[in-house]
């Protein structure tokens, strides 16, 4: 399989493996776009995307090059968070602000499996605390006033276990 | 001994415990660390913390952590797309929490593709499903669940319990009905917990282009998802063997508003049966205005608007 050349948002150009690389169907659009042909030395470039992120995205395409392509099908299913593999729990074994930049990476990439398991690890986080226990976990600012918190809380009352 | 001393000390002897500071008065919160034994400094102070001062204390409630806040804390500022693109992945049981946590979240679950959403992933697993109509979508996404959703369907198997009755405290009395079905009388209370009606969601110019924003907006408005004319409400059933007539004041009470001032269910001397006293207040004064009591009675029940059963008997 040939290579081909990515480049950061900060620079760096990364030499890899198409088949890793069409795991990204934002590149692959634009391989077949472009018409870029094999042995040429075009540079892909991802103004959105930055060297530290795009290598962990390499990192998780490399090990997932071989898994079969989500189908449409599979966004109307019930997305169980209790899935994730320990490779992938590992690989996301990293400070919060790494985690959200691969989700940003995952969607603007087009990356479906990546997005599925960074989005997963998140409402992981979410799931079963109560929104101060929440916002505490990912260190967020209760921006609400109390007649606004109140609206809210009442609107959801049909969440509450009673 | 004052603050500055304290820390100090605490640089210097590693082993002071928490009880060193028990004597403290006032809050003792994070401050800026400079020194060599930031750990230790940060792992007493996240100690104290989590421990409620006096003042936290207001007539036995637990005041808002808002007031403490740092106001130099810094705070993490997490991209709304991030939001947007979790809430596929939020579990109808954590969806107050996830709208409670910051506005931003909040405007995801305003979103319709948010409900869309749930209702892809746990309702419309098959074409047999009930396809749901744009108009008053939320209402009717969070009603299916009740019906179909396994953790939903099981909280509704629970009995009501006194502890639910509680719930009912200063919501407005909407009002009231008794029917007769196989020698049981029951009693329907309709009560409201009053909400803001939420206007559909207009689009801003930049959202959409310019040819579709008028539409899209006519489409928004026509299409309110979050229209829900039940929004609020719960039914109280009581269910007697006895016919009790329904106060004067619930039936023929044109122009006056009643909320509920206590409801209780009481055993009686015998111990054999329950009573249920309502208490209405006027809604602006903070006194008792009727009372109503049902002796013996067999059951009562609660049932919010997204109870399936809730259309039976509101």
């Amino acid at each position: 399989m040939p290579n081909i050349k990515l480049q950061s948002s900060d620079g760096e150009i990364f030499d890899t493996s198409l088949d890793i690389a069409l795991c990204s169907l934002t590149i692959k659009t634009m391989i077949d776009d472009c018409g870029i042909d094999e042995g040429e030395d075009t540079v892909v470039p991802l103004p959105n995307v930055n060297s530290t992120i795009l290598r962990k995205v390499l990192t998780w395409a490399q090990y997932h090059k071989d898994d079969p392509q989500p189908t449409e099908d599979d966004d109307s299913k019930e997305k169980r968070t209790d899935d994730i593999s320990s490779w992938d729990a590992d690989f996301l074994k990293v400070d919060q602000g790494t985690l959200f930049e691969l989700i940003l990476a995952a969607n603007y990439l087009d990356i479906k499996g990546l997005l599925d398991v960074t989005c997963k690890t998140v409402a992981n986080m979410i799931k079963g605390k109560t929104p101060e226990e929440i916002r505490k976990t990912f260190n967020i600012k209760n921006d609400f006033t109390p007649a606004e918190e109140e609206q809210v809380r009442k609107e959801n009352e049909w969440c509450e276990e009673k | 001994m004052t603050r500055k001393h304290k820390k100090k000390d605490v640089i210097e002897n590693s082993a002071l415990t928490l009880k060193d500071f028990a004597d403290a008065k006032g809050s003792i919160g994070l401050h800026a660390k400079k020194s060599t034994h930031r750990q230790d400094l940060k792992l007493i102070d996240n100690d104290i913390e989590a421990l409620p001062d006096e003042d936290d204390f207001v007539e036995g409630r637990t005041r808002s952590r808002k007031a403490k806040e740092d106001p130099n804390h810094i705070y993490s500022d997490i991209d709304m797309t991030v939001w947007f693109l979790v809430g596929d992945y939020i579990r109808p049981e954590d969806v107050k929490s996830f709208a409670l946590i910051c506005k931003n979240t909040e405007n995801v679950v305003s979103h319709a593709s948010f409900w869309k959403s749930l209702y892809r992933r746990y309702l419309n697993k098959d074409s047999s499903s009930e396809k749901l109509r744009l108009s008053c979508f939320r209402s009717n996404v969070i009603k299916s669940l009740y019906k179909t959703y396994p953790p939903f369907v099981e909280r509704l198997k629970r009995p009501t319990t006194t502890m639910s009755l509680e719930a009912l405290k200063s919501l407005l009395f909407v009002n009231c009905y008794y029917k007769e079905e196989s020698k049981v009388w029951i009693y329907c209370y309709k009560f409201w917990n009053r909400i803001k009606a939420r206007k559909p969601r207009i689009l801003r110019r930049e959202e959409v282009s310019e040819e579709d924003y008028e539409l899209e907006n006519m489409i928004a408005k026509f299409n309110n998802i979050f229209e829900n004319p039940h929004e609020g409400f719960t039914l109280l059933l009581v269910f007697t063997n006895r016919f009790i007539p329904m106060p004067v004041e619930c039936t023929s009470a044109v122009g006056q508003e009643f909320k509920v001032f206590g409801i209780r269910q009481i055993l009686s001397t015998d111990m054999r049966s329950n009573h249920l006293e309502i208490e209405l207040s006027r809604a602006r004064e903070n006194s008792r205005a009727v009372t109503i009591k049902y002796p013996s009675i067999i059951k009562f029940k609660l049932i919010n608007w997204w109870n399936p059963d809730y259309n039976i008997f509101s």
